[in-house]
């Protein structure tokens, strides 16, 4: 039995401006193994957020099944954390606070929250800014902190919804080479959805490729490289290259036909 | 010091000037040295000081009262969908009646009592900080709600722990508009229906025909609405939603 399995899925809903019906998810079918970093991949509107947001319970889908643990999703559930774009911690709890937080919901006892908190800061580095408020951190620190807040809670998946799309470049590449470490050494189970086809390359064991909307799975790329991993031996790796460039070809003869599409819709 | 008194300086200077110069008849515009004199009199003879404690009992009730009425109304509207679609418009049409256009039909109600006055600020006060408090509710990015949810939390601790911490900046700035209001709808209610108070104090000043008790009331407003923000709203502001980098709404009412 996978951690996660997603079979069938399909999301419909009417657009309020033009009243049609939008096919969003067309049929998307794929799993995540326990301890599996899978990125999925698609180009922009393609709907994987969708398919996200489907995984963490905040939506529901209008036919197939999501389960994990062979359980189906009902609704939001702190075994799915969700790190988002927008960081969405808690600006009125400190660092601590917020990673404390899932523990006192989940009814951890009070003297085990802050040392299982502290282990996390520790993780994701971020060990002294525990009194901090998090608009005092900077971007990259603040997104570290959603990790942390997520992985104590020891979630059977954590959803990351293009975790490290609004940071500069600079601080991304540092980014997703924490990540990478943090994955290594906690082994957590990640579902990780970007449009980025190099980070997808980089940080995942398994690249789901999706179409443009209606979406499908175009491909699930199993990425060749070692672990652990860094930038510098990617970057000089012509398996991460070839990976890469194929699924850049891939995308590529999808988006030059996605154009009209797009234009349809408007 | 400075920050705080420096731009007074300028003003009473240029009253100052107005007044000396006689550009207005002496017996109409009184200079800061005579007000100064007024003002310590009211006090010597207790009027001030009794006066003041009577305009605060009532803002005080009222608030109170407002305030008890005020937050938890707003949060319902704003938690509950039906409860909007119910009292929505009926919140616009009950803002829009003027709180002083309420007071002749409650002096026939009450009297000229304190129950009639409290009646008008608690008004003043509920309509507005409802209003802010379901815009602020709505303001709570959806991702905080999210984010709580797929933590752990159940529908009561998202309100708790989520929606009244993220509606805090417009709880804030609903306090200080309603108070605002309300303490202008305490002097306007002094004016009509008073029997003392600063309101009652100006309007008497100006039945008899003494321009500077109408100066010195004038003043006493100002000073206190100055000393309400700075030794309430604004160090709460400061220990809350300022510290937590959270300002944006709340300057709006600043």
């Amino acid at each position: 039995m996978s951690t996660l399995e997603i079979s069938h899925l399909r999301m419909e809903y009417v657009d309020a401006y033009t009243d049609e019906t939008v096919t969003a998810v067309g049929d998307v079918s794929f799993t995540i193994e326990e301890g599996e970093f899978v990125a999925v991949l698609g180009p922009s509107g393609c709907g994987k957020t969708t398919i996200l947001n489907i995984v963490a319970g905040f939506q529901k889908q209008t036919s197939g099944s999501v389960r994990v643990g062979g359980k189906d999703v009902t609704g939001p559930s702190p075994e799915r954390g969700v790190v988002f774009q927008s960081f969405a911690l808690f600006p009125w709890k400190t660092v601590l606070g917020n990673v404390v937080f899932g523990l006192r919901m989940r009814g951890v006892p009070r003297r085990d929250r802050e040392p299982i908190a502290q282990r996390y800061l520790e993780l994701v580095g971020l060990d002294g800014f525990e009194r901090k408020f998090p608009h005092e951190l900077s971007g990259g620190m603040q997104q570290r902190l959603g990790v942390a807040r997520v992985l104590a809670n020891e979630p059977a998946v954590m959803l990351m919804d293009e975790p490290f799309a609004s940071v500069d470049a600079q601080t991304r590449r540092k980014l997703q080479e924490d990540l990478t470490a943090i994955f290594e050494a906690n082994r957590p189970t990640v579902f990780f959805v970007t449009h980025d086809i190099e980070e997808a390359v980089f940080l995942a064991d398994r690249v789901v490729v999706l179409s443009t909307r209606p979406s499908r799975v175009k491909e699930v790329v199993t990425v060749p490289l070692e672990r652990p991993r860094h930038w510098r031996d990617a970057l000089e790796s012509s398996d991460y290259r070839r990976t890469v460039t194929y699924i850049t070809d891939m995308l590529a003869g999808d988006e030059s036909r996605a154009i009209p599409a797009d234009l349809d819709t408007t | 010091m400075v920050r705080t008194f420096g731009p007074f300086v300028p003003v009473v200077l240029i009253w100052w000037v107005i007044a000396e110069a006689e550009v207005f008849p002496p017996d109409l515009f009184v200079g800061p040295g005579t007000v100064l004199a007024e003002f310590r009199e009211l006090i010597a003879k207790g009027i001030l000081p009794a006066y003041l404690s009577d305009s605060f009992t009532r803002l005080w009730t009222g608030v109170l009262f407002g305030l008890l009425i005020g937050i938890p109304a707003g949060f319902i509207v704003a938690m509950s969908r039906w409860a909007r679609r119910l009292t929505w418009p009926l919140l616009l049409f009950f803002q829009a009646i003027a709180d002083i256009a309420w007071l002749p039909i409650v002096i026939v109600w009450f009297g000229f009592s304190l129950t009639a006055v409290t009646f008008v600020i608690v008004y003043t006060i509920v309509f507005p900080l409802m209003i802010s408090i379901v815009s602020g509710v709505e303001e709570v990015p959806k991702d905080l709600v999210r984010a709580a949810r797929s933590l752990g939390a159940g529908r009561f601790r998202v309100f708790t722990d989520v929606i009244v911490p993220g509606a805090l900046p417009a709880v804030a700035t609903g306090i200080r508009t309603g108070l605002g209001y309300g303490w202008r709808a305490l002097i306007a209610a002094e004016i009509i229906v008073g029997t003392s108070g600063i309101g009652f104090m100006m309007f008497d000043a100006r039945r008899a025909g003494v321009v500077t008790g109408v100066f010195v009331g004038m003043i006493v407003l100002g000073i206190l609405w100055y000393a309400l923000d700075a030794l309430i709203l604004a160090p709460f502001e400061r220990g809350t939603i300022e510290r937590w980098g959270m300002v944006r709404t709340a300057e709006v009412g600043r």
